[in-house]
């Protein structure tokens, strides 16, 4: 199995060493790229990075070459001409090749140029960039050499005319800025300096302010290799960008349509509402929800920030399809500059009927599809409060399992309905957030049935908030998260099974899941940044204030409402960390912690809160429900008749390098290790159980994988294999001396294909 | 323009004169002057070495030569031609005394592409001054132009002039296009001027007159665009030698504009036939040009350092804008009424010129979202193709144009429904008071030939300045400004706090404009992708991890839901998501990753959805 794409590659690289010459039209050659020749004239750090920019900057962009042949030019010519300029043909050559770049295509001198261009826009003043062009054998390679004298630092920083407010609140928000004494000179860094002013500025009242408004000098002839900076106002700056204005009245037009535009000046229809102008004239919102959206009033001094704020909550209302505003100059009463701001809103309809069907692929292997239809009010209460009822019905299975007949149907119903805001009965929490948060409140019903085994009814009430605090942290609090199962229908195969091994009723337990949730999300916030960052952590409490009340001490010794209650604390941490590195690879990692203490009227987590292991997203050469917990190897009867064989604890690291291989497709090589642990013997006996030396119970697998990105969706394969298997006795875990990849009694133990949706973190 | 031609034509203006013991050559570099030498029969040294190397005339200059032609880029041409010609290869008797014969002299002058012919004609000289009596020139289709009068000399090089300059129709001007050259083209004049006054200031009388087969191309000073990415960041100067102090902004390029008529004193006429053509290269870095026709009367004079002055008003009959951008062409025609005023200098005249491109597209994505419930087929016919004018507006002097843009429904639309011609030009009269508005759709329309449909986050730009204050000096950098603003919102987001690093390198402009050009009509045709992260409820907004999650090949956070409009109006849609543990119930901690495809209707009462159906079968 691994050798055929293995196959492959050799095969696409020997018949590509058949050579691209045949192809190439007579006196011309494949430029092979640019060669840098770094010479330093002084002290001159860091010179590879730069060596690298600069290789990048030369253009053109030389072929894909892979060792040493333009694999992707041989296809351009294999395929030859297509022969329909948008047939599957014209898609595999432009998908597989690329046209030939030839020496002809060369411009080394312009080149030369801009490289030293690109130089001195660095700081590195009176660096020169000589070019030659070296045909090396069939190929031509552009040479450049580079005499580097060293970077520029940046000496003072002045302003001129210092003294209008304007000149003085740039002066004073430059201080600290980008740009700093000392650091070395960067035409970027001016242009984000400015950029960093103006959005500053806009946000105290200089509404017709632009970058472009700033201008910078720079003055290299100061000596000693620096360079001094002087801030200007640009000396045509129209006459509006240099006051600050405030705002004189904010009109809101909720039903605005351009058949029938409202007039901007008339205030007839308009109902003045906390110093809002509002012409709704079907009373379609309550005025109350514009209170909340808009965050700024008559008299504020204007600021970007408020402007996009607003906008931003009108559009999270999701009641407008469309919103827009329009600030106006003019001037207030007491005759200084203001704003007139008009919100032009409209609406979009205010029910939809929708109908889905999905495919999916879950976690633990399970590939399902599922169909349903829902009906939603976007206005249900004049506040934008979404109303939505949704009925739905799935199927799921598992093909990798060697058994039969563990499919698992769903049905249910739920109605939820969610507002744009704080909503908590008798108390009005007011803020200003750019994202506003929401409120949601849901009931759902589920009937669960696990095919020749039982059914299970699911009763849900969730009371939920979610607000973002910046564009990179996120919170969820859900403080009621109620959760009833009860089950039923028992198979009588499942009966017998149950006779041989009472454990299994456990799975049919009724229970009640009285929790509160908490979770935290946050991520690096530039997408460009080399090191990536995520973090989410939750935190998931249930039943403490029911123990309390009952003084529950014995595993499903108390009830409510003639249903036992779950107890227990479970916490969770989810670390990904990625890492661009060369040639468009990325280092990608995961460490995942979870930690459940089921007590008193628990003793183990209930099953939707337990903590699994194996499959395509976790352990990649186990598969679900064939490891753990512990040292513990599931037998035939547990997978086949446990809903899931999973454990209180959870310890998970991953780590993938993805390499982007051709077209859409990329390949991969990752390692996994981790397992799950239980808090009692009750299931799965002491093996399962956490003890002191669990990390030598830590599974390890490691693999290779291949993905085709179809924009919208992944799909990969990853193939794995396991390297320590916690389940072997101590001492005989560690398998990696075993591998033969050749055998196939090996291969057909071992090899674990998984074919998933989306990549596996 | 015509202050060029003049400028070359004085060829008076190079000294010459008599020396006390010889004859004096003044040309632009040096004086040559040499010994009055009976016996002498060749030229001296000195002169033969300026004629053959010192300038880049060519001649055939020999011992026996009795026919010189001179082909070189100076009007000098004529002046040292007559003086040598008229002593008949021998220094004879040097000086002005003896009419100067010219037998056949050829003069070619590059500037004006075309050959001048003298055959058998008579300088009179009678110090110090120059008859011209009936000095004919020949154009090379062999139309006479008739020079009478006298030329005044002196020792000095300011020459007193009375001259008259006739002729019925003469080629004065034929250069196909010449490198560094301000004219180029055919012109052909009627001319009857008297000349005087002097040599730096003359004083013209009489009439000009371009003809109908004049087709002159003007090519105003180019603006260093190149060089103006760069400048616009940052100005390297010498502090020492830099006065910074900003000035005041000036209000008027045209400083002189009141005291220019006493200049105007003598009748010139300046005058084009109504079939004589101009072209005004405007940009000559993206060959924006604006070509007229029509007659023009206009009113000439010099003024005191020999500038021309004209005055008037120019009313093309016909012409157009054509706009000459990396890759765009397109022309816009001119509307009645258009007018050059002159009232100056010529390269100071004010235009004042409309011009119209008619582009055929659907309002659809310019009404867009804005219009409310409408029933179907008031929907339907949103979707019809429409004639929409882009009107330019080109205003300001010829050195210093600034442009404008407007869009108009055209009146001629008789059959149009009256509900959509109210919400279209509802619109275009509420894109007027936001110049970024009509900037954007004007360059969707010439860009990609059809209005781009306005999204709710673009109002997040804060004053938009960056749009309304592109570059206007032509239509191509307006469009190359405009595509410039567009792609760093695209790159930049407009998020305070996702301070992301610039993509510019400020390196390779021509690599980073294809890299635009690619992002754009990435963005403008893929705009039914939307990506959302976190439980953001699924609404488009200014969203940071969203923005994270779109970056192609680097997905990396979970819980990233995009949807994709399988449909423009998105009642069909692809969906791919992540559920995460609290949403997946009865599976422990399991995620699942899916794809789905939705039908969504959207309606305000429900029996909406079923008189739509009704409909489609009755249809």
């Amino acid at each position: 199995m691994l050798r055929l794409p293995l196959y492959c590659f050799i095969l696409l690289f020997a018949t590509s060493s058949c050579g691209v010459q045949k192809f190439l039209p007579a006196n011309e050659q494949l430029y092979r790229g640019a060669d840098i020749e770094l010479i330093k004239e002084g002290p001159i750090a860091a010179s590879r990075t730069l060596k690298k920019q600069l290789k990048m900057a030369a253009k053109p962009s030389a072929n894909k070459f892979a060792l040493g042949k333009p694999y992707k030019v041989w296809w351009w010519y294999v395929l030859g001409k297509p022969k329909r300029p948008k047939g599957i043909g014209a898609f595999f050559k432009n998908k597989l090749g690329e046209p030939p770049v030839f020496a002809s295509q060369i411009n080394a001198k312009t080149s030369a140029k801009n490289l030293q261009k690109f130089l001195s826009n660095l700081g590195y003043f009176h660096s020169t960039v000589t070019s030659d062009t070296i045909s090396k054998g069939t190929m031509t390679v552009a040479h450049y050499t580079v005499r580097l004298y060293p970077q520029y630092k940046i000496k003072n920083i002045t302003w001129l005319n210092a003294g209008s407010d304007l000149v003085s609140l740039l002066q004073e928000k430059q201080q600290g800025g980008i740009l700093k004494p000392g650091n070395g000179y960067r035409l970027s860094d001016i242009q984000a300096e400015k950029d960093r002013l103006d959005l500053y500025v806009k946000s105290r009242g200089y509404f017709y302010f632009s970058s472009a408004y700033i201008i910078a000098y720079a003055d290299s002839t100061v000596g000693n290799n620096q360079v001094d900076i002087i801030l200007s106002i640009e000396k045509n700056i129209p006459e509006n960008a240099t006051h600050a204005y405030s705002i004189n009245r904010i009109v809101i037009f909720p039903n605005y349509t351009l058949l029938l535009p409202p007039p901007d000046t008339s205030k007839s229809g308009m109902t003045n509402v906390d110093a809002l102008l509002i012409r709704d004239t079907v009373y379609k919102f309550r005025p109350a929800l514009f209170k909340d959206a808009i965050t700024y009033r008559p008299g504020k001094v204007y600021s970007s920030i408020d402007q996009n704020t607003t906008l931003n909550r009108l559009i999270n209302l999701g009641v407008f399809k469309f919103a827009k505003n329009r600030y106006e100059q003019t001037i207030d009463t007491g005759g200084n500059p203001a704003l007139n701001v008009f919100y032009y809103l409209t609406p979009a309809k205010r029910k939809s009927l929708q109908a889905a069907i999905n495919g999916f692929s879950k976690e633990h292997s399970f590939l399902g599809t599922e169909a349903s239809v829902n009906w939603r009010n976007r206005n249900a209460f004049n506040g934008a409060e979404l109303l939505l009822i949704k009925a739905y019905g799935g199927i799921e299975m598992s093909f990798p399992d060697s058994f039969k007949h563990i499919t698992n149907y769903r049905a249910g119903l739920e109605a939820s309905i969610s507002l744009p805001r704080f909503y908590i009965p008798f108390i009005h929490i007011k803020e200003y957030n750019l994202y506003p948060p929401h409120t949601r409140l849901l009931f759902g019903y589920e009937l669960f049935r696990k095919q020749d085994f039982y059914s299970k009814n699911i009763y849900r009430l969730q009371y939920e908030f979610v607000w973002k605090q910046g564009s990179n942290k996120e919170h969820w609090l859900s403080p009621i998260a109620l959760t009833y199962i009860n089950a039923g229908k028992l198979t009588d195969t499942f009966r017998k099974e149950t006779f041989y091994n009472p454990a299994l009723l456990i799975n049919v337990n009724s229970e009640l899941i009285l929790g509160s949730i908490y979770s935290f999300t946050y991520n690096t916030s530039n997408p460009f940044e080399k090191r990536q960052w995520y973090f989410k952590g939750s935190l998931d409490i249930a039943g403490n204030i029911a123990g309390l009340f009952t003084g529950a001490n014995q595993p499903r010794q108390k009830m409510l409402a003639g249903v036992p209650f779950a107890q227990y604390i479970k916490a969770d941490i989810d670390l990904r960390y990625k890492r661009k590195l060369q040639n468009n690879f990325d280092w990608i990692n995961q460490l995942l912690i979870g930690v459940g203490i089921p007590y008193n009227n628990s003793n183990i987590l209930p099953f939707t809160k337990q903590y699994v292991i194996g499959g395509a997203k976790t352990l990649r050469g186990f598969r679900w429900r064939k490891i753990g917990p512990g040292s513990y190897l599931p037998t035939l009867y547990d997978q086949r008749l446990f809903q899931l064989v999973g454990g209180d604890y959870k310890l998970q690291f991953n780590s993938e390098i993805r390499i982007p291989l051709f077209a859409k497709f990329s390949g991969t090589v990752f390692l996994d290790m981790g397992n799950v642990w239980t808090k009692d013997t009750i299931l799965f006996g002491k093996a399962g159980r956490l003890k002191k030396d669990f990390y030598k119970e830590i599974a390890v697998a490691s693999g290779v994988g291949l993905r085709f990105d179809a924009g919208l969706i992944l799909i990969r394969a990853d193939l794995g294999f396991p390297l320590c298997k916690p389940y072997l006795p101590e001492g005989q875990r560690w398998v990696i001396d075993k591998i033969e990849f050749g055998d196939r009694n090996w291969r057909q133990q071992n090899m674990v294909l998984n074919i998933a949706l989306g990549y596996p973190f | 323009m015509v202050m060029a031609f003049l400028n070359s034509f004085v060829f008076i203006n190079i000294g010459f004169g008599q020396h006390k013991n010889g004859l004096q050559f003044l040309t632009d570099k040096k004086i040559i002057s040499f010994q009055n030498n009976e016996t002498s029969d060749t030229l001296p040294a000195e002169l033969l070495n300026y004629f053959l190397y010192d300038t880049l005339w060519q001649t055939n200059i020999g011992p026996n030569a009795n026919r010189l032609i001179f082909t070189g880029k100076k009007s000098q041409a004529a002046a040292g031609v007559s003086a040598l010609i008229g002593r008949q290869k021998k220094i004879i008797r040097p000086g002005w005394i003896r009419p100067l014969m010219l037998d056949t002299v050829k003069i070619s002058l590059k500037p004006f592409g075309t050959s001048f012919f003298i055959y058998k004609q008579k300088l009179t000289p009678d110090y110090p001054a120059i008859n011209f009596n009936q000095f004919v020139i020949l154009d090379s289709p062999g139309h006479s132009l008739t020079i009478s009068g006298k030329v005044y000399g002196g020792e000095d090089t300011i020459r007193s002039l009375d001259i008259e300059i006739a002729t019925k129709d003469f080629l004065l001007m034929n250069v196909t296009s010449a490198a560094n050259n301000r004219v180029f083209g055919k012109a052909r004049v009627e001319v009857d001027l008297k000349v005087t006054g002097n040599s730096i200031r003359p004083l013209l009388q009489g009439s000009f007159k371009l003809n109908d087969e004049t087709n002159l191309t003007f090519v105003l000073p180019e603006k260093n665009s190149g060089e103006a990415s760069a400048k616009s960041v940052v100005q390297f100067i010498e502090q020492d030698s830099v006065v910074l102090k900003p000035k005041k902004a000036i209000t008027s390029g045209r400083k002189n504009i009141t005291n220019v008529g006493k200049y105007f004193k003598e009748s010139l006429d300046i005058r084009a036939d109504k079939n004589a053509s101009f072209k005004i290269l405007i940009d000559p870095n993206s060959g924006d040009f604006l070509q007229v026709k029509g007659a023009a009367k206009l009113i000439g004079g010099i003024d005191s350092t020999g500038q021309i002055l004209l005055t008037g008003n120019y009313e093309p009959d016909s012409g157009y804008y054509e706009l000459n951008s990396q890759f765009l062409n397109k022309r816009f025609n001119l509307l009645p009424a258009s007018r050059i005023e002159f009232n100056g200098r010529p390269a100071d005249a004010k235009m004042n010129i409309r011009a119209v491109y008619t582009i055929h597209t659907s309002p659809k994505n310019l009404l867009g979202n804005e219009v409310g419930s409408v029933n179907r087929r008031i929907a339907n016919s949103f979707n019809r193709e429409l004639p929409f004018n882009v009107i330019l507006f080109l205003k300001g002097t010829l050195s210093n144009p600034a442009i404008s843009f407007d869009i108009q429904l055209p009146d001629s639309n008789k059959f149009m429904n009256g509900t959509l011609k109210n919400s279209i030009n509802n619109k275009l009269m509420q894109l007027r008071s936001d110049i970024s508005g009509i900037n954007k759709q004007v360059f969707a329309l010439l860009a990609m030939g059809r209005f781009v449909g306005e999204q709710s986050t673009d109002f997040f730009k804060g004053n938009d300045a960056g749009l309304s204050d592109v570059a206007q000096e032509s239509v191509s950098t307006f469009l190359a400004s405009v595509l410039d603003h567009l792609a760093s919102d695209l790159f930049k987001g407009i998020n305070a706090d996702l301070n992301l690093t610039s993509y510019q390198d400020f390196a390779s402009s021509d690599a980073l404009q294809q890299e635009l050009n690619v992002e754009l009509s990435k963005s403008f045709l893929n705009d039914r992708l939307s990506v959302t992260a976190g439980k953001n409820f699924g609404i488009e907004s200014i969203d940071g991890s969203a923005k994270a999650a779109q970056q192609k090949g680097s997905r990396f956070l979970p819980d990233v839901t995009s949807n994709f409009k399988l449909s423009a109006d998105g009642k069909y849609l692809l969906r791919s998501y992540t559920k995460n543990q609290f949403e997946v119930i009865l599976d422990g901690y399991v995620m699942e990753t899916g794809l789905a495809f939705l039908v969504t209707m959207d309606f305000e009462k429900f029996e909406e959805l079923f008189l739509k159906k009704a409909k489609k079968s009755g249809n």
